[in-house]
């Protein structure tokens, strides 16, 4: 961005009125936005206040005699993705375990498609679709023979497999031994295995982890196409990258418990302070200043450098989703 | 109808891992064995073939399919999808049941069996007997080494009595399912239809404790463990 007009800008006091740059006016409005609702519990607990496909309330587990996972409490709308966010070891995959019916004996009360969890026969996989962080696949079976395989044991109606597979560019690989595929390609099948039965709820443990990044922009469209579809989406995940691009909302679960709830945008402008870099030349060298971005009045530097039309260059700078898990928890996620 | 496509699976899965050449080159060579061996031996050398591969085979080879369904971790999508333990459990057992009855009568037929519909009957529970101790003791083993540790116990158990049984009659040995299996399938038995009985039993006794196993195996797939 050109200095000189960004120095105008502030000046001027009127950024609300500069149009032509739309991703500052969005970043500067919302910060300074003064009547910010302030979030009901109701609002934490459920995004878009729609049907409640899963409700948690006071969920405790436990391997031994010391809790695992302690008073956990939220609910997940209908077409939302929730993200579990947190290190290895946290809950995340007992968490998803727990919800997916796979471990019993929990306190508390996990209710998932209407009804407790435990309560579920085994019709219950009929409507929920599981991709796990690692392949689940039969090695000697092609690609197109483990989707008929395990179509063959949910009640129809499933999902086209021809047009799952070309979804997600496996047509000319289908017939293929799965031993024969590349990391990315089994990622893939394995994703298309939990679609096969059209679930309403999708469960993805770590759905990027390993992946190129050409495959894992694949796999976050693939799951953005879902959500488009109407299902919501359960990802365990301990990158903040995913998180953060695929995610409504997102838990930061710690030692077993939920440390922090809501958007990942709202996390990021509660929690962390957008800040103004720049840069001016002085006596031969480049040179760099910092300061809040609700605060560049009180900056004398900048203030000095913006009289004298001496400014290089300006960016504003936020912090993500894992600079704000650091804060909240102490705790690196990767 | 579930079941009927989880049995084609399973016999996808077995012929894809050459189970089906390895019965068919141990059929051979029993074959050329019982052709080679005298007259008189023949029906007891059949007895003991028949015992010992179509019908105790079951238990390395269910073994050797669980394991090899934990070393892909196709067990967690199993466990995820709505087909129950028990359609699971049987669809194994029928389609190594399956095997063994092909196989068992053909050796039965080779080796003069005095009466192929009652070796049938005992061939296909002892099939799922053995076929059950293998499950259950591939689900407690988390290697390779330990399911051999635990098989090699179990088959012990089953062929020693057997063996005895050549020597000595005391009917009391019919409780026993090894002993039970060879009387029928070699004829002979004080009671037949105690022996098939009492086969029957173990098999309600392995298929209860075979669906624990895999509602063990389900539950503990991905990784968590009770």
């Amino acid at each position: 961005m050109d200095a000189a007009l960004f120095a105008k800008m502030l000046s001027d006091k009127s950024v609300t009125d500069v149009t032509p740059f739309p991703v500052y006016f969005i970043e500067i409005e919302q910060l300074n936005a003064p009547a910010r609702r302030e979030k009901t519990r109701a609002d934490m607990d459920s995004l878009h206040g729609g049907i409640d496909m899963i409700q948690i309330s006071r969920l405790s587990f436990s391997y031994s005699r010391q809790p695992f996972i302690e008073n956990m409490s939220f609910s997940v709308s209908e077409g939302e993705i929730f993200g579990f966010l947190g290190p290895s070891g946290a809950g995340k995959s007992t968490l998803q375990k727990i919800l997916t019916g796979q471990l019993a004996g929990y306190g508390g009360t996990v209710r998932v498609l209407g009804r407790e969890v435990n309560a579920h026969g085994r019709d219950f996989y009929e409507r929920i679709g599981i991709d796990f962080e690692f392949p689940t696949l039969y090695e000697k079976l092609t690609g197109r023979q483990n989707l008929e395989f395990f179509g063959s044991l949910y009640a129809p109606p499933l999902r086209d497999i021809g047009q799952l597979l070309a979804g997600v560019e496996l047509t000319h690989d289908a017939d293929k031994k799965v031993a024969q595929y590349s990391r990315g390609m089994k990622s893939r099948l394995g994703f298309l295995r939990a679609l096969i039965n059209d679930p309403d709820i999708l469960f993805l443990d770590e759905p990027t982890s390993g992946l190129d990044p050409a495959n894992a922009h694949l796999m976050k469209q693939m799951i953005l196409d879902e959500k488009a579809r109407g299902k919501t989406v359960i990802l365990t995940t301990h990158n903040m990258q995913d998180a953060q691009q695929l995610c409504d909302r997102v838990a930061f679960i710690v030692n077993g418990s939920i440390v922090a709830l809501d958007t990942p945008h709202d996390l990021i402008l509660q929690r962390g302070a957008a800040s103004l870099r720049y840069t001016w030349r002085e006596d031969g060298a480049e040179k760099s200043g910092e300061c809040r971005l609700d605060r560049t009045g009180e900056d004398a530097q900048l203030q000095k450098l913006i009289a004298g039309g001496q400014l290089l260059t300006v960016h504003s700078a936020e912090p993500n989703l894992g600079d704000i898990f650091m804060e909240v928890t102490g705790r690196e996620l990767q | 109808m579930r079941l009927l496509r989880l049995m084609a699976g399973d016999i996808r899965f077995q012929w894809k891992y050459g189970f089906y050449s390895v019965y068919a080159v141990f059929t051979a060579v029993y074959l050329m064995t019982l052709a080679a061996v005298t007259e008189s031996a023949r029906r007891v050398v059949a007895t003991v073939m028949i015992y010992s591969d179509p019908a105790a085979m079951g238990l390395f080879f269910m073994g050797a399919i669980i394991l090899l369904e934990k070393s892909q971790r196709v067990d967690c999508a199993l466990a995820t999808t709505p087909i129950r333990t028990l359609e699971y459990l049987t669809a194994k057992l029928i389609s190594l049941a399956v095997i063994s009855l092909i196989v068992g009568a053909i050796l039965a037929v080779a080796g003069g069996v005095q009466n192929l519909p009652l070796c049938l009957a005992a061939i296909l529970l002892a099939s799922v007997f053995c076929s059950a101790c293998g499950l259950i003791a591939a689900e407690r083993s988390q290697s390779l080494n330990r399911f051999v540790l635990w098989s090699m116990l179990i088959e012990l158990i089953l062929c020693l009595p057997a063996l005895l049984l050549f020597g000595i009659e005391n009917p009391w040995l019919m409780l026993h399912p090894g002993v039970a299996a060879v009387w029928v399938i070699h004829g002979g038995a004080p009671s037949t239809a105690l022996c098939l009985l009492s086969l029957a039993a173990w098999c309600v006794a392995a298929l209860w404790l075979g669906d624990r196993s895999v509602k063990r195996y389900f539950a503990e797939s991905g990784g968590a463990a009770l």
